[in-house]
C-alpha cells in the first residue's frame, strides 16, 4: 500500500528549497534565490507555507549592516523530507517492476 | 518553478539540490597551510638553537612570536569566511568546537610544561597526538583519506617520539604537521582552486 506524498514538498520549489536546506545548518534567503532561480516574491510565498507547517525556521538578523534572512530545517521538517524520500524510491521502484 | 512533477523530476530535483549544498562543504586549506608553516618554523627555529646550545630560554621565542601571530591571522581569515557565506554547514559547526577545544589542551599542556608539571618531552608527543586527532576527524568530515592517514601517523609519530630526547621530538613534531596538515592542505588549497577556475 503507498503513502500518498506529501503534497507539501511534491512541488518543484519546495522540495529543491527543502533538499537545499537538508544538507546544511542554515541558508540564507540569497543563497536558496541563487540555487533555485526562483524569483524573490515567490520564494518567499513557498517559505512562508514551509514555515506554516512547522518544516522550516526562518530568521531575520543583520550581517553587519545588511538585513539577512536565515532559514533551516526543523527536525519535523527533515522527518517529512526523509518520509518524502522513502515514498518516492518506492513509487519508482514499483514502476520499475 | 512550482508546478507539479513527475516521481522522476522529483528526484531530480532532490539529487541535484542535495549535490549543490555538499559542494559548499570543502575547505580551501589555507588554514591548515598557515599553522603547519607556522609550527614549522618554530619547531626548526628551537631545534637549530637547541643543537647549538642555546638552552636560556631563548630557543622557544619563535612560538611565543608566531603561534599568537598564527591565531591573530586565522582570526581574521575565519571572519572573512564568514562575512561572505551564505550557508552555514554542520561540518563548519563542527570545526568551530574541535580546533578551539584542541587549542584549549595544547595550552593546558603548555602551561603545565611552562610551570614544570610536566616535562617538555611528555608534552611534545601528547601535542603530537593531539594534531592527530583533530585532522582524523576533520579528514573524515571532509572525506579526505590522505588527511586520516596523516593523522594516524601523528599517532604513531607521537609513540616513537616518546623514546627520543625532547629537541629531536621537535623534528617528529615537524614531521606530524606534514603528514597531517601540510600535505592535506595543499591538496585542498589545489581542489578548491580548482572548483574555483
Amino acid at each position: 500500500m503507498f503513502k500518498s506524498l506529501d503534497p507539501l514538498l511534491h512541488s518543484q520549489l519546495r522540495l529543491a528549497i527543502m533538499s537545499l536546506l537538508v544538507g546544511v545548518k542554515s541558508a540564507e534567503f540569497n543563497y536558496l534565490l541563487e540555487e533555485t532561480s526562483a524569483t524573490r516574491g515567490n520564494l518567499s510565498v513557498q517559505l512562508t507555507k514551509l514555515k506554516a507547517a512547522g518544516y522550516i525556521e526562518v530568521e531575520k538578523g543583520y550581517k553587519g549592516n545588511y538585513p539577512v534572512t536565515t532559514c533551516m530545517v526543523t527536525q519535523k521538517g527533515s522527518e517529512a523530507f526523509d518520509e518524502y524520500v522513502t515514498s518516492i524510491q518506492k513509487y519508482l521502484k514499483a514502476g520499475k517492476n | 518553478m512550482n508546478q507539479e512533477m513527475t516521481n522522476e523530476e522529483s528526484l531530480a530535483i532532490m539529487q541535484q539540490m542535495i549535490a549543490t549544498s555538499r559542494k559548499r562543504i570543502q575547505d580551501d586549506g589555507s588554514i591548515y597551510l598557515l599553522w603547519g608553516v607556522a609550527v614549522t618554523l618554530a619547531a626548526l627555529f628551537q631545534f637549530v638553537m637547541l643543537k647549538s646550545g642555546n638552552t636560556n630560554g631563548m630557543h622557544a621565542i619563535g612560538w611565543a612570536v608566531l603561534m599568537p601571530l598564527a591565531g591573530i591571522a586565522t582570526g581574521v581569515k575565519v571572519s572573512k569566511m564568514k562575512k561572505v557565506a551564505k550557508i552555514h554547514t554542520h561540518f563548519d559547526e563542527v570545526m568551530s568546537l574541535l580546533w578551539p577545544a584542541v587549542g584549549a589542551l595544547m595550552v593546558i599542556l603548555i602551561v603545565m610544561g611552562i610551570t614544570h608539571v610536566i616535562e617538555w618531552s611528555a608534552a611534545y608527543p601528547i601535542m603530537i597526538a593531539l594534531y592527530g586527532a583533530a585532522t582524523f576527524v576533520s579528514g573524515g568530515l571532509l572525506k579526505l583519506r590522505i588527511m586520516q592517514f596523516g593523522a594516524a601517523s601523528c599517532w604513531v609519530l607521537a609513540l616513537i617520539s616518546t623514546q627520543f630526547e625532547f629537541q629531536y621530538q621537535l623534528l617528529f613534531l615537524v614531521a606530524a604537521i606534514w603528514v597531517s596538515y601540510m600535505i592535506p592542505g595543499i591538496i585542498l588549497y589545489q581542489k578548491a582552486k580548482k572548483a574555483n577556475v
